[in-house]
């Protein structure tokens, strides 16, 4: 298992690794979001509170999992590229972090477009919303570190223990927040989960969320793929 | 059936709200692998020069 | 205890530290002045209502104390690295953590105890009340020492770097749950209720602070000062 892992290290297998998978991961993605768009879009039925409006959930809860769920695996990914020394470990944080990024940005521009029907504001510090905002500056902030160190090998370790400490802190955060929101909100906010799921909602969210998960595994093999074949270049991967 | 096609575009009155939404995370996507890919082959016609 | 190798190391950095500091008094005058003018600024564009200004008091005096402590991140690191003192003592046989530690205790006296002592008359002339100093009083040193570490662990990520707010988009969003729990501590206290949950969340994350960030800053010091 580990002389895999260090082989698929070398640019050569993982060119081919990248090959083999791509083309499945890329139909995967495509057929499970054309099915999740029709499934949130027409099939399920209209919410009894919210009527058509709550179809926004199907995007914006598959993003917001995506979003925390990229900056969990990245910081994992980070710790066992710090203690293992593989190769491809800084590659794999450095292509994710945009995608992490990108997610988290669609979460906060769903959430504010779904708020202003609901709430009738575009922009409420409610617990979910305020977590995710600081994720978005976590991830700029590793982003701005990685662009602003030019030695290759500190940027990456500098970065992965970045990481690690974020990690460590996004639980704190998000029970910090949650705890001032209670105090500081009123309560006549809606709830948006209710105790029970219809199933014809609950399966288009669980198939959007896989859905955005295969299409971060597309776009993660890609970027990864560019930033090596940029790195052989002896270019800034960057640029 | 055109008639059922607007009320499907009207969206109980949220039509904007719900299509502008979809319409982010599908261009998100799309705009993120055609631009990765477009920089793969870039790279990809540079590495065999 | 004190006669270990460990502590005399510890010790030595202090001092060291220190004395440079005591001729160069404008580094730890300089965030005190910082502070002093963020508090300023807010009571002027507030305005005359003294009601609503103790209202807001605990969230200015919060976050003018978290800014003055970590804008002061270039001075912690930068200059023994840039005099290589940074390399002697990556091959010296002190413990990495332990220098980490002794570089936040030196910030926090130079920095944290210096803000512990003005913010009290500032929160004074913000009209908080008095219960709300004290419980000010309560949750400074637990918040000073965990911002310490943090703008250590900042230094030692941005030491060779020439822009200064990266140190910021790094370090503040971390800083949220000490700024949440120290108001929260102050409004329950001015409200009359009990702040015991508040500080002790706050003291508890001191505490992790304490244990956690000088293994990661020795790691940072480590990569930085082998480039």
């Amino acid at each position: 298992m580990w002389n895999w892992l260090h082989q698929l290290a070398s640019p050569p297998c993982f060119n081919r690794f990248v090959a083999m998978l791509l083309p499945w991961l890329a139909a995967a993605w495509l057929t499970t979001f054309m099915i999740g768009l029709w499934w949130s879009l027409v099939k399920a039925p209209a919410d009894y509170q919210q009527g058509e409006g709550y179809r926004i959930i199907f995007i914006h809860v598959p993003a917001a999992w995506l979003s925390l769920f990229i900056y969990v695996v990245m910081a994992s990914v980070a710790a066992i590229g710090l203690v293992w020394k593989f190769k491809l470990a800084p590659v794999f944080t450095a292509a994710s972090a945009p995608l992490g990024a990108a997610f988290t940005a669609l979460t906060l521009v769903t959430g504010s477009v779904w708020g202003k029907p609901m709430w009738g504001t575009w922009w409420v510090w409610d617990a979910r919303l305020t977590s995710e905002l600081i994720l978005l500056f976590l991830y700029l902030g590793y982003i701005a570190l990685q662009n602003t160190i030019s030695d290759v090998r500190s940027r990456n370790q500098a970065g992965a223990i970045l990481l690690i400490v974020g990690v460590v802190n996004i639980p704190i955060i998000h029970y910090s927040v949650e705890w001032w929101n209670t105090l500081h909100q009123p309560a006549s906010i809606m709830k948006f989960d209710s105790p029970s799921v219809h199933p014809q909602m609950l399966y288009p969210l669980l198939l959007m969320a896989i859905s955005f998960k295969l299409f971060y595994g597309t776009a993660l093999l890609l970027a990864m793929q560019c930033i090596l074949w940029q790195r052989q270049r002896g270019g800034n991967e960057y640029a | 059936m055109l008639e059922s096609l607007s009320t499907f575009i009207q969206m109980g009155g949220y039509g904007g709200y719900v299509w502008f939404c979809y319409a982010a995370a599908v261009a998100m996507q799309a705009g993120m692998i055609i631009n990765l890919w477009r920089r793969r082959q870039q790279l990809l016609s540079q590495k065999k020069q | 205890m004190y006669s270990s190798p460990l502590f005399k190391g510890y010790r030595a950095i202090v001092q060291r530290d220190l004395t440079s500091l005591r001729r160069r008094p404008f580094d730890w005058l300089l965030p005190l002045a910082f502070f002093m003018l963020v508090n300023m600024l807010f009571a002027i564009a507030i305005g005359g209502d003294r009601t609503a200004l103790a209202n807001v008091a605990p969230a200015i005096i919060w976050s003018a104390v978290l800014l003055a402590a970590l804008l002061t991140h270039d001075g912690i690191l930068r200059p023994d690295y840039e005099s290589g003192f940074m390399e002697q003592l990556l091959l010296s046989p002190h413990p990495l953590p332990l220098v980490a530690l002794a570089k936040s205790s030196v910030h926090w006296l130079t920095t944290g105890v210096p803000l512990m002592l003005v913010a009290p008359l500032v929160a004074m002339m913000l009209g908080l009340s008095p219960r709300g100093i004290q419980a000010l009083l309560l949750t400074l040193p637990p918040t000073t020492i965990a911002m310490s570490l943090l703008t250590v662990f900042a230094a030692a990520l941005t030491v060779g770097q020439k822009n200064h707010l990266l140190a910021t988009l790094l370090v503040l969003p971390l800083t949220i749950p000490l700024l949440i729990f120290a108001v929260a501590t102050i409004d329950s206290a001015v409200a009359g209720q009990s702040l015991l949950a508040p500080a002790a969340l706050l003291s508890a994350l001191a505490i992790l602070a304490l244990t956690l960030l000088p293994l990661a800053i020795a790691g940072v010091i480590r990569i930085m000062g082998g480039q």
